[in-house]
């Protein structure tokens, strides 16, 4: 469906003349003049007199169309095409120039749709010494379409100053930095070429773009005509399919006009209320995406039915019920995300002595989904709680070790948990401490008194028997923790340990680990060692061992240890 | 969709014949003596899966020249590993097996548990055992945000996994029941970064459902021979399903498949026996 706006305001820019400055005509439009590089003033010149009575200022009013697509899976999803006029007045004394739409007339398909309001207001352009967009600046009413447009249309038609007959420069546009290769043509025509950008903007899908502009300048330098065509694209392959996008923009000089005082009091009025210089367009926070999309998988849910759902697919064939188990878990951890009592209703259902084993299932699966602070907690008094049953301290211990969430509460329930008189819970919790080793370091959290690997480390040393051992080397693999390096390479000398040792290197960042399970993989007997140092290879950095991987490859002859060589091959392969 | 067959996987004979499926089909099985094995691996650039697994018995028959194993060593029960892919990221989601020994008159076993590298359980094997987590494995994300057009698209990949066990460890004799299993599923929602549109997301994809089901009872061999009961089978389904964004975005409407895979279930006996085994 098409709207189109065909706004009646007038222009209200032009005519009136300024006391003297004469010199400063010569500047005319920055934005869009300052390629001439021969021609164009120094910065020294421009920020020169910034006293009102030397102050000259030609405002340049330039016939504009753009239009703009984006296709994805090239299917055209979103369409722009705007026509109007569009002035260009410098702000003498500064390193601004107010843009101004006026006459403008919009169609928009499938996208957003700028305010007119806004998108008629003027907006300040920044630029440095060399004449190069910085920035732009907006009033904060400004909606994002109209930001984004805005910005698509002075970024398109910039131009860096530069002497001889080419130069290049690294310019901003609204989705990066790019390398600008200027080329002089001819005595009044520039061509600008545009491939790829250095960097994106922060929070930006990669972009490949190639884009030409060519500009017709006037004696003094300021602009004639400008001519852009941009192509961008997304440099990978996104689940929705390829994007693309095309950009055209054309401005055409139709009058020039020095400006009233109080026209250019009125434009530098607005550097003091304006926002600061911007080039991207607000990053969408994708903290509130996430949230919605929270919200509305959980509308209409509540934890008695969600639980209630889940227990009636208890003992019914998993094929049937196998995506609806899945579906609720993650409904659940999304409910309990965006409402935190309901993880810690959760939290008091799983500790109670008449849950099922099945309800314990869900509700700590839900808590671990959510992957809260909340649910962390939940999950920790569960640990603890007299009146829990076993069956859900088990399944709490599970849910803390594949958490991303550990502090002092959930150390102290795991390590009292690794002291139960149950022998599973006494694992599974051993287990969670290691991998909330892991946790705490990545978040930067161990510290007197938080420090479970310490306490791993010094199980092991006090360990009486091999099957002991055995556990804690595997809860100390979960940790990644350099300290226990020199203890899993010991373990290595014993046949018994030495399969759970070596895997159990698969996290400790060093370069030694690297060549320990090279040569293990590549010289140990035990095809138990072997498969183990392959399966911890996969968690390696994959630019290093997939061409050992690759010549292990042919190498090998036990087929248990060739499966664990080519999953890994497969893991790690572009 | 046509997923394709890794490039390292594709050299490798047993999956030639899947260079050319369009949809994911069941890679063959393979039994020598009284161990059976198979492995496949199926991606797109967004969602794939994988799996290998062992299950049977090894004897000093398939270690004749390793000193270290006596002429009772025996290796027995099942082992599954597989991953799961969503929008590029692949994840193991299960790396699983339950094993009983013997060697030189000692018997034992081990059994371990792991997701995402995470061990969740690594003990030996000594009393009967029935672990089963409902969980959420990873997430992934993916999206676009080109010339004001923003959509963002979470995955989720969850689902069950776990082992039971029941080993026995007589005079003589080894028996160890085990089904070590994992099941993952991915569910996506999706969200448009602009105040005129919206998004949904409908279908579900299966992206690996694997249980590995081993009964197996030996004697201890002696003279390179042993009393063998034993039944070996699987039930596998992998990559099936279909994920489609459905997008209202301002005043438009367009539709886009994430995912379509035809996938397969295949449920076999993959190798019984009751009887003696000599070499």
């Amino acid at each position: 469906m098409k709207r189109r706006w065909s706004p009646l305001a007038a222009l209200p820019l032009l005519a009136a003349t300024l006391l003297g400055g004469g010199a400063l005509l010569q500047r005319a439009d920055p934005t869009v003049s300052a390629t001439a590089a021969t021609a164009a003033p120094s910065p020294a010149e421009a920020s020169s007199a910034p006293n009102a009575r030397a102050e000259a200022a030609e405002r340049r009013v330039y016939a504009v169309t753009l239009s703009q697509h984006v296709t994805i899976g090239g299917d055209t999803f979103v369409e722009t095409r705007l026509e109007g006029r569009i002035s260009f007045l410098p702000i003498p004394g500064t390193d601004l120039t107010e843009a101004r739409l006026v006459d403008v007339s919009l169609d928009v398909s499938g996208g957003e749709s700028p305010s007119m309001a806004d998108l008629r207001r003027p907006v300040l352009l920044v630029r440095d010494a060399q004449g190069r967009l910085e920035g732009v600046r907006f009033d904060a009413r400004t909606d994002r379409a109209s930001r984004l447009l805005l910005t698509s249309l002075v970024t398109a038609t910039q131009s860096t100053h530069g002497k001889g007959a080419a130069w290049s420069a690294d310019e901003k546009d609204g989705s990066g930095v790019y390398r600008a290769d200027y080329e002089r043509k001819g005595e009044r025509t520039i061509a600008r070429r545009k491939r790829g950008y250095v960097r994106m903007h922060e929070g930006l899908t990669p972009l490949s773009a190639e884009g030409d502009l060519h500009l017709v300048v006037d004696g003094a330098g300021g602009i004639e005509s400008a001519t852009a065509h941009e192509v961008s694209r997304t440099s990978r392959t996104t689940a929705l399919g390829d994007v693309a996008g095309e950009l055209e923009v054309a401005l055409r000089l139709v009058d020039r006009a020095q400006v009233s005082i109080v026209e250019l009091a009125a434009a530098r009025a607005l550097a003091g209320a304006y926002e600061a210089p911007q080039m991207a367009a607000p990053r969408q926070d994708r903290r509130a995406s996430k949230r919605d999309m929270d919200e509305r998988r959980a509308a209409g849910h509540d934890l008695a039915e969600l639980r209630a759902a889940f227990a009636a697919t208890d003992g019914q064939p998993r094929e049937k019920v196998g995506p609806r188990r899945a579906t609720l878990l993650h409904t659940a951890g999304a409910l309990f995300r965006i409402r935190p009592e309901e993880a810690l209703e959760a939290g008091k259902q799983l500790a109670a002595g008449d849950v099922t084993d099945a309800e314990a299932n869900f509700l700590a699966g839900g808590l671990g989904a959510a992957g809260t602070e909340e649910a962390a907690h939940a999950l920790a008094e569960t640990l603890t709680s007299p009146e829990a049953t076993i069956e859900a301290r088990r399944q709490s211990a599970v849910s803390l070790a594949m958490m991303p969430v550990a502090d002092a509460d959930t150390v102290a329930a795991l390590s009292k948990g690794a002291e139960s008189d149950d022998p599973a819970l006494r694992n599974l919790s051993t287990m969670a401490l290691g991998a909330e080793g892991r946790t705490l370091a990545a978040n930067g959290d161990v510290g007197e008194g938080l420090d479970p690997v310490a306490g791993l480390l010094a199980r092991y040393a006090s360990a009486t028997d091999d099957v002991e051992r055995d556990m804690l080397l595997a809860a100390l693999g979960n940790s990644g923790d350099a300290r226990a390096f020199e203890v899993l390479r010991g373990a290595l000398v014993s046949p018994t340990l030495a399969p759970t040792a070596a895997y159990a290197l698969r996290f400790i960042a060093a370069p030694d680990v690297d060549a320990l399970l090279h040569t293990l993989g590549t010289t140990s007997l035990d095809r138990e060692v072997r498969r183990a140092t392959y399966r911890a290879a996969l968690f390696r950095d994959a630019s290093l061992w997939l061409p050992w991987l690759e010549i292990a490859l042919a190498k090998e002859n036990d087929t248990q240890v060739l499966e664990a060589i080519r999953a890994a091959i497969a893991h790690m392969a572009p | 969709m046509q997923p394709t067959i890794l490039k390292t996987l594709a050299l490798l004979a047993p999956f030639a014949a899947l260079l050319a499926a369009s949809s994911p089909a069941s890679a063959g099985t393979s039994c020598v003596d009284l161990r059976c094995a198979s492995s496949a691996s199926w991606s797109d650039s967004s969602f794939g899966a994988s799996y290998s697994f062992w299950t049977g018995v090894m004897t000093k028959k398939d270690f004749p020249t390793n000193t270290s194993y006596g002429a009772d060593y025996l290796r027995m029960g099942a082992d599954i590993y597989g991953t799961a892919k969503a929008f590029g990221v692949s994840q193991p989601i299960v790396d699983s097996y339950a094993m009983a020994y013997n060697n030189n008159a000692f018997a034992s076993g081990k059994v371990q548990v792991a997701t995402a590298g995470i061990v969740l359980y690594s003990d030996a094997i000594s009393t009967e055992l029935d672990f089963g987590w409902s969980r959420s494995f990873f997430k992934a994300d993916d999206g676009i945000s080109l010339l004001g057009v923003g959509i963002d698209l979470d995955a989720e990949v969850g689902g069950e996994l776990g082992v039971t066990i029941y080993p026995q460890f007589l005079d003589g004799v080894i028996s160890l029941i085990a089904e070590p299993y994992a099941a993952a599923y991915a569910d996506v929602d999706a969200h448009a970064g602009a105040s005129c549109a919206s998004v949904g997301v409908s279908g579900s994809l299966t992206a690996l459902d694997l249980h590995l089901p081993a009964s197996i009872g030996v004697s201890v061999p002696k003279n390179n021979s042993m009393s063998v009961m034993m039944n070996l089978s699987y039930d596998l389904h992998t990559l099936d399903g279909k994920l489609k964004v459905n997008l209202d975005y301002c005043l438009d409407s367009a539709s886009k498949t994430l995912v379509d895979f035809d996938g397969f279930t295949t449920s076999d006996t993959l190798f019984a026996k009751w009887g003696s085994f000599s070499w």
